[in-house]
């Protein structure tokens, strides 16, 4: 059930994408975030669509492995087109008992269900194409005009980058601990929600301790590393952006732009 | 920020993320008109009101930036105000008040909070306080006997304001 969650993953492949410096991927990531929620017609999100296959071939990436990331999400996208089609006012094109399909439901539905696919696939992009360390530079580098107003920077990147990398592990922690307790009897899928609620505790309380334990020994492990945090830290690779970052910068720049007006 | 410190905000960060993803595919999902709940997703950010209110106010602002990235911009601005709620909570720990009594001080502060935020993005009076007031209440009291019984198992390893 939650086998192929990409997000938070890294592909170690040699790709012009894994090359980029990892600020040029954050900025496009946020260029693409920003660009899918100004985009209104089929034709921007078909766009879009075609520019992040594109991103994938160019970064070496199996298809089926980026897309089979969508799969976890398939209930949200799902209640997200059904909220659309059923709740919106509009020209009547079907009808399901109480329930009114509107040709402007089925629009908004489709679209809202692109927008929310082409965002995971984007997003996903930039962890299977960036290691942790090089996120965490990035991220650190970007953040760091914010120091002067007293954001942790260094701190706020590190913890992100470490959420990050979690996130595949606490995935197969989760189904492991799902898979045990329904071979003990529990039942997670089925009865009012009031029940499932109550009966996730088993599930969630092995969760948090692992989690945990995991924590500490992660901690104990870079303090044992001399970890002290951001202050008079240097760098083995320092981040240094090359003429292709510019200009996948400038070209990313200049489409969301064009996409943003045109569509 | 201490080491450990960093690492158990980090860990309650991806816990925020990976609990709505899980529990949505399994359809533990509250539906209230326009309003949406993963049940338990409030959880995490709950117990790291155990944390300091600046590690609480990180684990409510991670959740969001990766909520903004999964559900976009009217969700991230509702988790957003977890970072808030979340803050004021660990303020309420650090005063001595039980988890329980922080739970409930917070609930409507959390459902005026979310209501608020959504008003930018086009909803409507009704729709802001009813909806997504209410609704953020009722998922917040749902989340809470959930965190409060957790609680009871984890309290022996959970760090107090470290």
């Amino acid at each position: 059930m939650l086998d192929g969650i990409t997000l938070g993953q890294y592909v170690p492949t040699e790709s012009p994408i894994h090359n980029l410096d990892p600020r040029t991927k954050i900025i496009s990531s946020v260029l693409l975030i920003v660009v899918l929620f100004l985009v209104e017609g089929f034709q921007g999100y078909l766009l879009i669509g075609l520019g992040i296959l594109g991103i994938i071939a160019a970064a070496r990436l199996p298809l089926g492995f980026v897309l089979k990331g969508l799969r976890p999400l398939r209930l949200i996208l799902l209640i997200t087109l059904l909220l659309h089609l059923f709740m919106t006012e509009g020209r009547e094109i079907a009808r399901l008992g109480p329930l009114v399909v509107t040709y402007e439901g089925f629009n908004k539905g489709v679209l809202m269900t692109l927008r929310l696919g082409l965002l995971v696939l984007a997003t996903s992009l930039l962890t299977l194409t960036t290691s942790p360390i090089r996120l965490t530079d990035g991220l650190e580098d970007l953040l760091n005009p914010f120091k002067r107003v007293g954001l942790p920077a260094h701190e706020l990147a590190m913890m992100m980058t470490i959420a990050l990398r979690f996130i595949p592990t606490l995935f197969e922690e989760t189904e492991k601990i799902m898979k045990a307790q329904k071979a003990r009897g529990a039942d997670f899928e089925s009865g009012k929600l009031s029940q499932r609620a109550k009966n996730l505790v088993p599930l969630l309380v092995p969760l948090f301790v692992s989690a945990f334990r995991r924590a500490d020994e992660l901690a104990i492990a870079m303090e044992a590393r001399c970890y002290r945090g951001g202050e008079g830290r240097t760098k083995l690779h320092t981040l240094q952006m090359t003429r292709a970052d510019y200009l996948a910068i400038l070209l990313l720049t200049a489409g969301v732009i064009v996409i943003a007006v045109v569509f | 920020m201490e080491t450990k410190r960093l690492v158990w905000t980090a860990m309650l960060t991806a816990l925020a993320v990976v609990i709505p993803l899980v529990f949505s595919s399994i359809g533990l999902v509250l539906v209230l008109g326009p309003f949406t709940a993963t049940v338990a997703s409030h959880v995490p950010v709950m117990l790291a009101m155990f944390l300091t209110p600046g590690s609480a106010f990180l684990v409510g602002l991670g959740s969001a930036l990766s909520f903004m990235a999964i559900h976009g911009m009217v969700v991230a601005a509702r988790a957003a105000m977890h970072a808030f709620v979340a803050a004021g909570g660990a303020v309420l720990i650090g005063r001595g008040r039980s988890f329980a009594q922080v739970l409930l001080i917070t609930l409507p502060i959390h459902g005026l909070l979310e209501s608020l935020i959504v008003l930018p993005f086009g909803y409507s009076l009704y729709q802001a306080l009813v909806v997504v007031g209410l609704g953020t209440a009722i998922h917040h009291a749902v989340d809470m006997v959930i965190a409060l019984s957790i609680v009871k198992f984890i309290s022996p390893i959970l760090p107090r304001q470290i």
